[in-house]
């Protein structure tokens, strides 16, 4: 009988002119995008950043304005304290050491000092680790979802994705950027249905924030969890204020 | 498995193991006042008298900490220990506000606070702001071990240079962590900044801060309705200059309130009226005036 996918059976060889590379680099590659995609149900993208408030008390009103919030939460939160704890956990799941990943989840959330962020952090997470589930079969995440409701560990987003990622069989340089990519598509996504941004401008902005991911990316690499730290005085006062919008499209 | 994930939260101390310049251990004495059962101080600090400034608050010692050099020099490693015994109080703060000077490149000042806040303690440290001058590298670091049942108000201001004389992010680097720890050592919460100056492509922008003073006030009492002290908090009148919010803290009783502001009298305005609907919430007596 033959293969029902004749193009990926070990004896036939792939056609070079798809230029395919071996089956579990691009199942890999799949992955990557399954879980990098704003179709995947995270639930990540009902979060503003304070961005809501910011656009509601005309504080940003324009795509330069969206690009500057962006680079500031990525250069000023999200890099040096969210993917120092995912690099930390990613690499704690890889050795098979769940205890490592629970302290990574815990320091963020003591270190996320914001109740309206911390609260996002650990909503989202335990989404997306809900839907992770169901997609790939991995005794990690059934470890993490009972600790979790032993209330042992907080489960964070930038944690859960870690080990969803590891799940999923991605490197961590792949799971770095599929969290990154999450982020800022959401937060552009955010952004167009503010209306502080066009859909052209939005994928203009996303090209031009390639260079930022990768730098920031390399530098939670060698960020020891103690390091992590935050420095956003304004989007933490939008973020706490929040609350007192009277009308609302965004949970934070 | 708890107590494992306990062990490895549990944060070394962050201070270095070595002497302190200023050391102050608050006692209680046998009617139940407060009073300053030991203290040490060493240049360049010095420790004012226990000061009764309400003479209807027997309980609560008032205290200012005097430095007598002209601020934060290069090389400067400051380290100050304050310990306040089961049910002591103390309102805790300093003379003017702490300069960070001038320091080449590659150099540093740093400051190390300990504090421990036993059983039923109330600890204020209300400090006057800190400015970093040009070219300034100033590293900080609070370590307080808080007892479930004890309580801390702490607040703290920040200045980004000499704005009358139009600098501003001129400093180098400011790193700033605040650590609360129980007396176990499991990690409560850590506030942590990284500062950047003169290298700080957000400086100029409103997004990153609206206003140039930036100010911290962190609240815990863990007997307090944290939404009727939010609510009263979020109440006092606010002033077209600043912006101010609130947010709950993990792990804990208690609030942070992030401020910032075109001048420091607004902010040390705000902590003033903080501070007298924070103890009229705690049953605690009026804050009286604190001369300075």
């Amino acid at each position: 009988m033959p293969p029902l996918l004749p193009y990926l059976s070990p004896t036939i060889p792939t056609p070079k002119f798809l230029n395919m590379p071996s089956f579990p680099l691009t199942q890999q590659r799949l992955t990557l995008m399954q879980l990098a995609d704003s179709f995947f149900p995270s639930g990540s993208f009902t979060l503003s950043h304070g961005m809501e408030a910011m656009v509601q008390r005309q504080h940003i009103t324009s795509a330069p304005e969206v690009e500057e919030f962006l680079r500031l939460l990525l250069h000023n939160r999200v890099g040096s304290s969210d993917l120092v704890a995912l690099v930390h956990a990613y690499r704690a799941s890889v050795a098979q050491d769940l205890t490592e990943v629970y302290r990574a989840d815990r320091c963020l959330f003591a270190q996320t000092v914001i109740q309206e962020t911390r609260e996002a952090q650990c909503k989202t997470g335990q989404a997306l680790l809900m839907v992770a589930q169901s997609v790939w079969v991995d005794a990690q995440l059934e470890d993490l979802q009972t600790a979790i409701e032993a209330e042992q560990t907080p489960g964070c987003h930038p944690v859960i994705f870690a080990v969803v990622g590891r799940a999923g069989e991605l490197d961590e340089g792949d799971v770095l950027l599929a969290y990154l990519h999450n982020f800022v598509t959401g937060l552009v996504g955010a952004a167009i249905r503010l209306g502080v941004l066009g859909h052209l401008r939005a994928q203009q902005l996303l090209h031009n924030l390639s260079s930022d991911l990768l730098t920031i990316a390399t530098q939670a690499q060698i960020t020891p969890l103690s390091e992590m730290w935050s420095c956003t005085p304004a989007i933490d006062i939008a973020q706490m204020s929040h609350r007192q919008l009277q009308a609302r499209q965004f949970v934070n | 498995m708890v107590a494992e994930l306990n062990r490895l939260l549990t944060v070394k101390e962050i201070l270095p193991s070595q002497p302190h310049h200023l050391e102050v251990h608050i006692g209680l004495n046998r009617s139940g006042h407060s009073f300053v059962h030991r203290q040490y101080a060493t240049y360049p600090f010095r420790v004012s008298r226990a000061l009764r400034l309400d003479p209807g608050d027997t309980d609560r010692t008032y205290l200012y900490m005097m430095n007598s050099s002209p601020g934060l020099l290069a090389g400067d490693a400051l380290r100050l220990r304050v310990t306040l015994d089961q049910k002591t109080r103390l309102y805790l703060t300093d003379q003017s506000a702490t300069k960070a000077h001038a320091m080449a490149e590659g150099q540093r000042a740093e400051m190390h606070y300990a504090f421990e806040v036993k059983a039923g303690a109330i600890l204020e440290f209300i400090p006057e702001p800190l400015i970093l001058y040009r070219d300034a590298d100033f590293s900080q670091t609070t370590q307080i071990t808080l007892d479930p049942t004890g309580s801390l108000v702490l607040s703290e201001i920040l200045v980004p240079g000499r704005l009358a004389r139009g600098e501003f992010y001129q400093f180098h680097r400011y790193f700033n962590r605040m650590q609360v720890n129980t007396p176990d050592g499991e990690l409560v919460f850590a506030d942590t900044m990284h500062l950047s100056g003169q290298q700080n492509r957000f400086a100029a922008s409103p997004l990153f801060a609206m206003m140039p003073i930036l100010a911290n006030l962190i609240v815990i009492l863990p007997e307090v309705h944290l939404q009727s002290l939010s609510a009263a908090l979020m109440a006092i009148p606010p002033k077209p200059e600043c912006s101010i919010a609130l947010s709950r803290l993990p792990n804990c009783n208690g609030l942070v309130i992030r401020a910032m502001a075109k001048s420091v009298p607004i902010l040390k305005t705000y902590i003033h009226h903080a501070l007298i609907t924070i103890r009229h919430l705690s049953n605690q007596p009026t804050l009286p005036e604190i001369p300075k």
